[in-house]
């Protein structure tokens, strides 16, 4: 079995982003940027596969620049057993990277594919359930628990409404929510040991239609702030002022 | 001309929800909407609705459990000249909105907060920017989120059809588990009640939710609530769980992190307690006690 875990390099969770002077990018030198969140969480979740069952191959895929690589150089640190970069030097939405995706797994065949729910610079939520579509793939979303049997998956998902289950036929697409698992920590030796493991290339601009953007951003700005209200250490005067809230 | 259908799934407030969902297509240029409700078999249907909706059609699933993704682009794909689509956003759109939009190859604009024309905005980066997004496309497909959307209602002319529908698809999924309680829906109620960690244990948490009970107020919680499993999934509020707007937020033992404040920062009143002075909740609440969470929980059940 094959599973294809994909990892988008974004800001890292703890910077707080920054509007470039052009008011359409944000600030990207000098600011720390790592993996994903969902998507190291997705990884470590495939590992987890792979370590239960020594005939699982997981292959690590990030769609970007040649400097997005050091992410993939982190997943071989991890466990991953391959790693390949979808190269590609624009930036490119959603549903082209869900297109991309699709063309490379049907020239590469996979039988599990492993996504994050999110990324936490767009907050898009959309890839894992394009590609579902496109593949005409079983999908399941905002995975809290996955468990492989056989033939097929059982996933719990955390919904609106709550937890549900389900089982899933392979091949199939899976998106990872934060309760999946908490990711390992990766030591400094598995570090630089991956430094040498080899990260294969593909040129994706020959695999991508080009159409133009189908949404432009024109701006980027700041919320309204919320002002900064009043605290107290006394109980009498909180418990007033929040009866009177209360009322 | 363009036709626009708002599409709704049951759930609960759904008159408020339609609202929401005419303000932001009438943002839209539109003047004649027509909508589709999706429901069960055992849900009641729509009641009366206060907005310019020309009609709405029902599609009935002879389904008892869920509706599914696959359930909603079927009856989608039986509408004819879809043009702009606009649809609540949750974890149900979530799931068939990119999908549908994939399979039409269209960009989805999803979570949407303002609509003027073709220029839409939705936040990023957990809600710390907002982004404008002028759409290039013939056709719209859009989930908002519903708070944003506040729009006088007119009496309405709305027709209704009811199609019966069984889908091909349908897929089994088991709900495992909810909190169903008689307590108000957390995506819309006006005053919410949340608990973090502070709260230091499962039964300690029981508290928040007789506190709700007392105020007539909904259950929030954090991320470190849940996964320390004080609360079920369904509560939590952040950048990963629900995005809520309530006139009234309380806080006990939540410090305030930015995936938190993402979801509760369209608040009327934020009011935080918390027993450390530094906490970044501190920072944005309107209203803080620095102090014990239980103290005050004592004196506001009493
Ligand atoms: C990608 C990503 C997504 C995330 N999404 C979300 C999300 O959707 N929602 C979310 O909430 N978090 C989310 N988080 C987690 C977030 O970063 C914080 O870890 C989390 O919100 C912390 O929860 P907390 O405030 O309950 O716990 P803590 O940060 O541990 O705070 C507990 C607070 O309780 C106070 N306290 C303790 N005892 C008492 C007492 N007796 N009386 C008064 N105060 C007391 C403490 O002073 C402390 O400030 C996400 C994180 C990541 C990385």
């Amino acid at each position: 079995m094959k599973i294809l875990v994909c990892l988008k390099k974004t800001l890292d969770y703890n910077v707080n982003p920054q509007i470039a002077p052009d008011q359409q990018s944000i600030v990207e030198t000098g600011v720390k940027m790592s993996t994903n969140p969902f998507c190291e969480i997705a990884l470590e979740a495939a590992i987890q596969l792979h370590e239960n069952n020594p005939t699982i191959e997981t292959h690590a895929l990030c769609i970007g620049p040649e400097s997005h690589q050091d992410i993939l150089k982190r997943a071989l640190a991890m466990g991953a057993h391959h790693a390949h970069l979808l190269k590609c030097e624009h930036p490119l939405s959603t549903l082209e990277k869900a297109q991309l995706l699709k063309t490379y797994i049907e020239n590469h065949p996979y039988d599990l594919v492993l996504m994050g729910k999110q990324s936490i610079d767009q907050d898009h939520n959309h890839i894992p359930q394009m590609l579902g579509a496109l593949l005409n793939w079983d999908t399941g979303l905002f995975c809290s628990k996955i468990m492989l049997n056989n033939d097929h998956l059982t996933v719990e998902r955390e919904i609106d409404e709550g937890l549900c289950q389900r089982n899933i036929k392979l091949p199939c697409i899976l998106s990872s929510d934060l309760r999946l698992n908490q990711p390992r920590f990766i030591s400094l030796p598995k570090i630089i040991q991956a430094k040498n493991k080899p990260v294969a290339i593909i040129q994706a601009d020959s695999l991508l239609k080009g159409t133009g953007p189908k949404l432009t951003r024109t701006k980027l700005e700041l919320p309204p702030a919320r002002k900064k209200g009043t605290t107290t250490n006394d109980l009498s005067e909180f418990l007033s002022q929040l009866k009177e809230v209360l009322k | 001309m363009s036709k626009f259908h708002i599409i709704i799934t049951p759930q609960t407030n759904e008159s408020q929800l339609i609202n929401a969902l005419a303000c932001a297509a009438s943002k839209m240029g539109a003047t004649a909407i027509d909508g589709i409700y999706i429901k069960r078999l055992q849900d009641p249907g729509l009641k009366p609705i206060l907005s310019n909706i020309n009609h709405i059609t029902t599609y009935e699933i002879s389904q008892s459990t869920s509706i599914t993704a696959q359930q909603v682009m079927e009856v989608l794909g039986n509408i004819p000249a879809l043009d702009s689509l606009i649809t609540i956003s949750n974890t149900l759109s979530k799931e068939w909105l990119p999908a549908f939009a994939a399979l039409n190859n269209i960009m989805p604009i999803t979570d949407v907060i303002d609509i003027k024309n073709q220029t839409f905005k939705r936040p990023i980066f957990a809600g710390n920017l907002i982004e404008t997004l002028e759409n290039n496309q013939e056709r719209a497909l859009i989930s908002i989120r519903p708070q944003f959307f506040k729009a006088p209602t007119n009496p309405s002319n709305t027709s209704f059809s009811n199609v019966s529908f069984s889908p091909k698809n349908t897929s089994s999924e088991s709900l495992l588990s909810t909190d169903i309680s008689d307590l108000p829906d957390l995506l819309t109620a006006k005053k919410v009640v949340s608990g973090g960690r502070g709260l230091g244990s499962k039964d300690n948490f029981v508290k928040i939710h007789q506190l709700a009970k007392q105020l007539n107020a909904a259950v929030g919680a954090s991320r470190a609530a849940v996964d320390l499993g004080y609360i079920s999934n369904e509560h939590q509020v952040g950048q990963t769980g629900k995005i809520i707007a309530p006139d009234i937020y309380i806080a006990f033992g939540i410090s305030g992190a930015i995936q938190h404040l993402a979801g509760i920062k369209d608040s009327g009143i934020i009011i935080a307690v918390n027993k450390d002075p530094d906490a970044p909740i501190f920072e944005f609440a309107d209203i803080g006690y620095v102090g014990d969470l239980f103290e005050v929980i004592h004196a506001l059940m009493t």
